[in-house]
């Protein structure tokens, strides 16, 4: 008669396992591993560590979720799928029934990223990016508060929650927007660009695609320091910084200006520089490969420089490496916020 | 007959079968042996204590679960799940090794999957003060006051002086260390001369901060076992150390 080694129940002869409890009758003659597994010491102190726990802690609602809806929990799929919950600010409230600590913090996380959005590029739209990315750390908090009571443990989730959000989110948003949507402000009243206007850029424009004619863009012109007149005295005049213009014609082009029509390859051009009201000298020429023209109309060359034709010449052909982006949007002020053409 | 009885016939082969006694008196000191090195804190030496119990009977489910229970003890909670999960293909409706499963998922961090193995462990047939051990650690991780009750029922089940140490070392895992010298305290009168009881009555002392309190249960310690190297480093670093960033770290947020 074997006897069950576990709950001593007196079994029949010839039975292999125990008929109250299941175990086995044979584990005294069979070939098993009774060695178990360790740990390396790298393991332990990793595992100590408050991201090996954080992770842990905030993929176990997830893995209890997927219980609940029976699916395989060691499914890592399932975790990640889970785990992108947090990226929404409200949806793991909104999980846990909390509906209105949901609401609010995904209404005001919307409200906040849409008037963010208005505001672009001004103070007020720093302040209110700051605010919603504040109100997201909120949901994360209130996530990991709600799992433990366990101090520790709970700061290390709402650590790794923001790192991992940030990580993955914001500095990609905040590297990629910027260039794709980069904010310039006016700093020098030119009509019909004034101070406070906050111009978006797409620095990524000409990336796989060359200017266009017509394109209004941001450029550089390469430091020059030239003698001229200012104010009835000479002086020496840097010419540098960063200007905006619309891109008049493109490599092989020849261009004639009068300083009243402009004609692109004898044909009178179908775009116009953005101020006509200060027009460089007449100039003729021809585009080279890899350069655009674009006519520095904000300059009052003709009244600075003595030699302003063959300066204006020079100035108008613009390297391709030298234009940076496409203004494409004015975002303020609101009063004519619209876009640029 | 008697005068054929120590012929040796081709049929009268001795039985294979039987285990040998003299193994079994080993086994059962190996057994011995582990928990002998449990009650003194020596889980390492315990742990492969258990194992070489095994290897001479594989149907001790007191090895097995020794074996998970040391896993835990040694922060190697995946494993001791794992291992765990093992020996229930063996054993699989026994209601301590369902216990040590779910400790082992409490301690990794799954307490939802901890808690159903836990009330499978509390179905199951029998009793020990292990499971009811287990459901107050899950209980004060839940944040239920029932732990007491959970607690109080272990040591009423096993009067043994090493129930109320354990209980301590769950209260000290968890970071609560002024519930733990209750418990610990108890298992010093219930075994005064235990110098293991005194060492980990010391360390609950010192995560509280009453150091001079720990250095008088370091030195008890040391009274009744001269070269405890644990007990000794204890105090050196009581003695030695004056502010540090261990110390001031441990009374933030306890001893992990």
């Amino acid at each position: 008669m074997p006897q069950c080694s576990s709950c001593q129940f007196q079994n029949m002869p010839g039975t292999t396992h125990c008929g109250r409890c299941g175990a086995s009758l044979l584990l005294a003659t069979a070939r098993i591993n009774v060695h178990p597994p360790r740990a390396t010491k790298w393991a332990k102190t990793w595992r100590k560590t408050m991201i090996w726990r954080a992770w842990y802690a905030i993929n176990q609602p997830i893995v209890d979720f997927a219980r609940q809806l029976d699916v395989d929990p060691d499914n890592r799929w399932h975790s990640i799928f889970a785990a992108l919950r947090l990226i929404i600010p409200g949806w793991p409230q909104f999980v846990a029934s909390k509906f209105k600590l949901g609401g609010f913090l995904l209404g005001g996380y919307l409200a906040c990223g849409l008037l963010a959005v208005i505001f672009y590029g001004t103070t007020i739209g720093s302040l209110l990016i700051a605010t919603a990315i504040t109100i997201h750390s909120i949901a994360v908090y209130d996530v990991a508060r709600s799992s433990t009571k366990d101090y520790p443990v709970r700061n290390s989730r709402i650590l790794l929650g923001c790192g991992l959000l940030g990580t993955f989110l914001y500095l990609p948003l905040f590297n990629l927007v910027p260039y794709y949507a980069a904010p310039f402000s006016i700093q020098i009243d030119r009509d019909p660009l004034l101070v406070g206007d906050v111009l978006l850029v797409n620095r990524g424009a000409y990336v796989w695609a060359p200017p266009q004619v017509g394109d209004i863009v941001v450029y550089v012109i390469a430091p020059a320091q030239v003698g001229g007149v200012a104010q009835g005295r000479n002086a020496v005049i840097n010419i540098t910084l960063q200007r905006i213009d619309r891109v008049l014609a493109g490599p092989g082009q020849s261009v004639m200006w009068d300083g009243k029509t402009l004609t692109i390859d004898g044909q009178p051009a179908t775009h116009r520089p953005l101020n006509l009201a200060f027009s460089a000298l007449p100039l003729t020429l021809i585009v080279p490969p890899q350069h655009y023209f674009i006519l520095p109309s904000g300059e009052r060359l003709p009244e600075l420089l003595p030699n302003g034709e063959s300066l204006a010449s020079t100035l108008s052909i613009i390297p391709i490496d030298n234009i940076q982006g496409r203004v494409f949007w004015r975002n303020s002020p609101w009063s004519r916020m619209g876009s640029m053409r | 007959m008697a005068r054929f009885s120590k012929l040796e016939l081709g049929g009268d082969s001795p039985d294979n079968s039987k285990p040998d006694p003299t193994s079994r008196s080993e086994q059962k000191g190996s057994l011995e042996q582990a928990i002998e090195q449990r009650r003194c804190g020596h889980y390492e030496n315990a742990l492969r204590l258990y194992s070489r119990a095994l290897e001479e009977d594989k149907s001790l489910v007191t090895g097995w679960l020794g074996q998970v229970q040391m896993l835990i003890m040694l922060d190697e909670s995946v494993e001791a799940e794992l291992w765990s999960r093992k020996a229930l293909e063996l054993f699989p409706a026994n209601g301590d090794l369902l216990a040590g499963r779910a400790q082992a998922y409490r301690r990794i961090g799954d307490k939802g999957q901890a808690l159903l193995l836990s009330d499978g462990a509390m179905k199951a047939a029998g009793q020990s003060a292990y499971r009811w051990m287990v459901r107050g650690e899950l209980m004060i991780v839940i944040g239920q006051d029932t732990h007491l009750h959970c607690f109080d029922k272990a040591m009423q089940i096993d009067t043994d002086w090493l129930v109320p140490l354990e209980i301590a070392r769950i209260y000290q895992e968890l970071g609560n260390p002024s519930r733990a010298l209750g418990r610990i305290c108890r298992a010093v009168e219930l075994a005064p001369d235990q110098y293991y009881a005194w060492f980990v009555r010391g360390e609950v002392e010192r995560d509280l901060g009453l150091e001079k309190a720990a250095i008088k249960s370091w030195q008890h310690c040391l009274e009744l076992c001269h070269h405890h190297a644990d007990a000794e480093r204890e105090l050196s670093r009581l003695e030695v150390g004056g502010w540090s960033l261990t110390r001031i770290w441990r009374r933030w947020f306890g001893n992990r």
